[in-house]
């Protein structure tokens, strides 16, 4: 049977009543998991699974796959409305979405964000379909040397993201970084600025500091402004206006650009949605027309973004299914469902099963323009919490990130952690540090860390080996590259700047 | 608190503006001290566990020389002062981070269900809301539908408290049929 044929079938299989259910059911649940921060979509992959039990193995997958999908984009409507991402994929996409808000954009960034990541997990979708098997052997070709690259490139993009400073930009990127440290060490078991404290022992979450230090911070400036004026238009009927087909030919390159960066990063073995989202808006900065724009609401910047993080879904499962090989926690229970059911994902499964596999493969697809209906209605449930009077609103945001900081890890001393962190995100607005580059320090740092170190193990301490490897040594170049790319272009601009005034 | 007019034309002295480098390269500092003391030395032949951490620290310390070095650059200009800021109600605020901070021990002493009910009526009569009404309503709707929420759907299992505020909860919960 011709390939054609099998997607077809799948297609078929796909459409039927349960199926589509299924689909729908999860993408529900997976949208309302995400945007509740503390749910984080893994948690709702882990409580969907027991129900897959009596189920066929299609319908459950394509139930797990739509609570994947709809989870990593759910997140991203709690960012764009209240400044709280739900997941640490969607902090860029509420770095953008959010200011478009408090510009009065709000129909429209939901509408974007909605577009983007069903329109990018759609295309990574198709393209897991068409290359699966050669894409997964250039993803397996890669060791620590090339993955500490990749992280490197997401930390890089902390230069696109305040240009104002880069002092400020830099220490709060460290001191981030310096946080992931907290706890016992990975690699060597040490223990590391824990105090002697054994709630120390097990680190930070960066979840915690992320909703205290964008949440809470943003509560507090936000109540606690003297003589504060609220614009009428913030409090009207808020709508969601899906883009118009013109509307996304005119975005279509930070469309384009955030599904190849999110498939290509969510292909490689634990990378993920995170490091898509931060590596493609980074890139997306740097190429931009209006760099200017970006941290203060720009469009090319939340369409990237949102398209990168569900592009990288169908970049995640190509590994899973071509090789067995889980690639994120969120994968890694799929392939548990799969084992449940007596299924071995591995190349064997595309001769053994073929039409289970194009069903998941019509399935996902499916799941992606399914999404733009699932968003819509839950982005308008949400944006109903809008018209509630700010000081409620304020009220009930403290309360969930209290119950979301709780419910990472059933521990108390995770509250102190919120509020510590949620005191420290006021103060960090009220003497101009970023938040933006401390949270990514806080996520991205321990990747490098680990990454790093178990290069240097392997390469006997040779920092030579990140320039040996021809796609370690292209992506470092890259990321230096975009480093010193603003400073030099600023030197550019006031060399020309100061030519043309003297010919003046 | 002066205006923010009024700060932005007057100049601040040095000290004032370079207080923030010269806080992170203290910090720094003694974090790298503590940092050499306190982790365990690095295995023969590897980085060890204190390597990264110490780099981190390196890098505040960089990044600090790096900022005041930017904002030696605008002495005597306005932007030093990072702009104008929002005049903020102080007392507010500084009683808003106290409940805040307060409702910590208190969830875990009294339980979610109770310390919710105190915490959003209090932030609400914080942040302006007077009517006895809107503040009970809203505080006790607001906590059932979050114990229905996440006890009820998520199983998540909130605190109950300590002592008779157990017994508390337990009834809350029975009362709400959420057990």
């Amino acid at each position: 049977m011709s390939e054609l044929e099998l997607f077809w079938i799948g297609l078929t299989n796909a459409f039927s009543p349960f199926n589509f259910m299924m689909m729908l059911t999860g993408l529900t649940i997976g949208v309302l998991a995400g945007a509740l921060p503390g749910i984080t979509m893994l948690n709702a992959i882990v409580l969907v699974l027991p129900f897959t039990y009596s189920m066929d193995i299609v319908p459950s997958l394509l139930l797990m796959t739509a609570v994947y999908g709809g989870g990593i984009f759910g997140g991203s409507i709690t960012g764009i409305l209240f400044n709280i991402p739900g997941d640490p994929m969607n902090v860029p996409a509420t770095w953008e979405g959010y200011a478009l808000n408090r510009k009065g954009h709000v129909a429209k960034a939901l509408g974007v964000a909605i577009m983007g990541s069903a329109l990018g997990g759609f295309l990574s979708c198709l393209v897991m379909t068409l290359v699966s098997p050669p894409f997964a052997k250039i993803a397996l070709s890669f060791s620590s040397a090339e993955y500490f690259a990749v992280v490197f490139l997401g930390l890089v993009s902390v230069v696109v993201i305040n240009t104002k400073s880069m002092g400020s930009s830099l220490i709060c990127l460290f001191l981030g970084m310096l946080l992931g440290t907290i706890g016992i060490d990975d690699v060597y078991g040490a223990a590391r600025f824990t105090f002697g404290s054994r709630l120390m022992e097990t680190g930070i979450n960066f979840t915690i500091v992320l909703i205290g230090l964008f949440a809470i911070g943003e509560v507090l400036d936000q109540l606690c402004e003297r003589d504060k004026v609220t614009d009428p238009g913030l409090k009207e009927r808020p709508k969601v206006h899906l883009m118009t087909p013109r509307e996304i030919w005119a975005l279509k390159g930070p469309l384009l650009r955030g599904f190849g960066t999110g498939t290509l990063i969510g292909a490689i073995p634990g990378a993920g949605a995170t490091v898509a989202s931060f590596v493609s808006y980074g890139v997306e900065r740097q190429v931009s027309k209006k760099p200017e724009e970006f941290g203060k609401g720009s469009w090319e910047g939340l369409n990237s973004t949102s398209s990168a993080i569900n592009a990288s879904v169908g970049g995640a499962m190509i590994p899973l299914l071509t090789l067995g090989i889980p690639g994120s926690g969120a994968t890694a229970v799929m392939m548990g469902a799969f084992l449940l059911h007596g299924i071995q994902p591995g190349p064997l499964l595309f001769t053994k099963d073929p039409a289970s596999v194009y069903t998941i493969f019509s399935g996902m697809l499916l799941c992606n323009i399914v999404m733009i209906l699932a968003g819509w209605i839950c982005a308008k449930f949400f944006s109903e919490l809008m018209r509630v009077p700010e000081n409620i609103m304020g009220a009930f945001i403290i309360v969930f990130c209290f119950v979301g900081a709780y419910a990472l890890r059933n521990d108390s001393s995770d509250l102190w952690y919120m509020a510590l962190f949620g005191i420290g995100g006021y103060f960090m607005r009220r003497y101009s540090l970023p938040v933006p580059p401390l949270v990514l320090g806080v996520i991205l740092g321990p990747l490098a860390e680990r990454y790093f170190l178990t290069t240097m193990i392997g390469a006997n301490n040779d920092i030579s080996v990140f320039f040996t490897r021809p796609v370690s040594a292209a992506i470092i170049v890259v990321s230096i590259g975009m480093f010193f790319w603003p400073m030099l272009q600023s030197r550019l601009n006031k060399r020309r700047t100061g030519k043309s005034c003297a010919a003046a | 608190m002066s205006s923010p007019s009024a700060r932005a034309g007057a100049h601040p002295p040095w000290i004032k503006i370079m207080a923030g480098p010269i806080f992170f390269l203290a910090f720094g500092l003694i974090g790298y001290f503590y940092a050499d003391g306190s982790i365990d030395p690095a295995p023969p032949g590897q980085l060890g566990a204190g390597f990264w951490p110490k780099m981190c620290i390196i890098g505040i310390l960089m990044a600090a020389v790096l900022k005041a070095a930017e904002l030696f650059r605008c002495i005597g200009k306005a932007e030093a002062e990072g702009g104008a800021c929002k005049e903020m109600d102080t007392r507010k605020l500084v009683l808003m981070m106290l409940l805040i901070v307060v409702v910590v021990p208190a969830i875990s002493f009294v339980g979610f269900p109770i310390a919710t009910v105190l915490f959003i009526g209090s932030f609400l009569w914080l942040a302006g809301a007077r009517k006895l009404w809107v503040l009970s309503l809203t505080s006790i709707i607001g906590t059932t539908f979050l114990i229905y929420i996440f006890v009820k759907v998520v199983y998540l299992p909130l605190p109950k408290g300590d002592f008779f505020f157990e017994d508390i909860t337990l009834a809350i919960y029975r009362a709400l049929f959420i057990m």
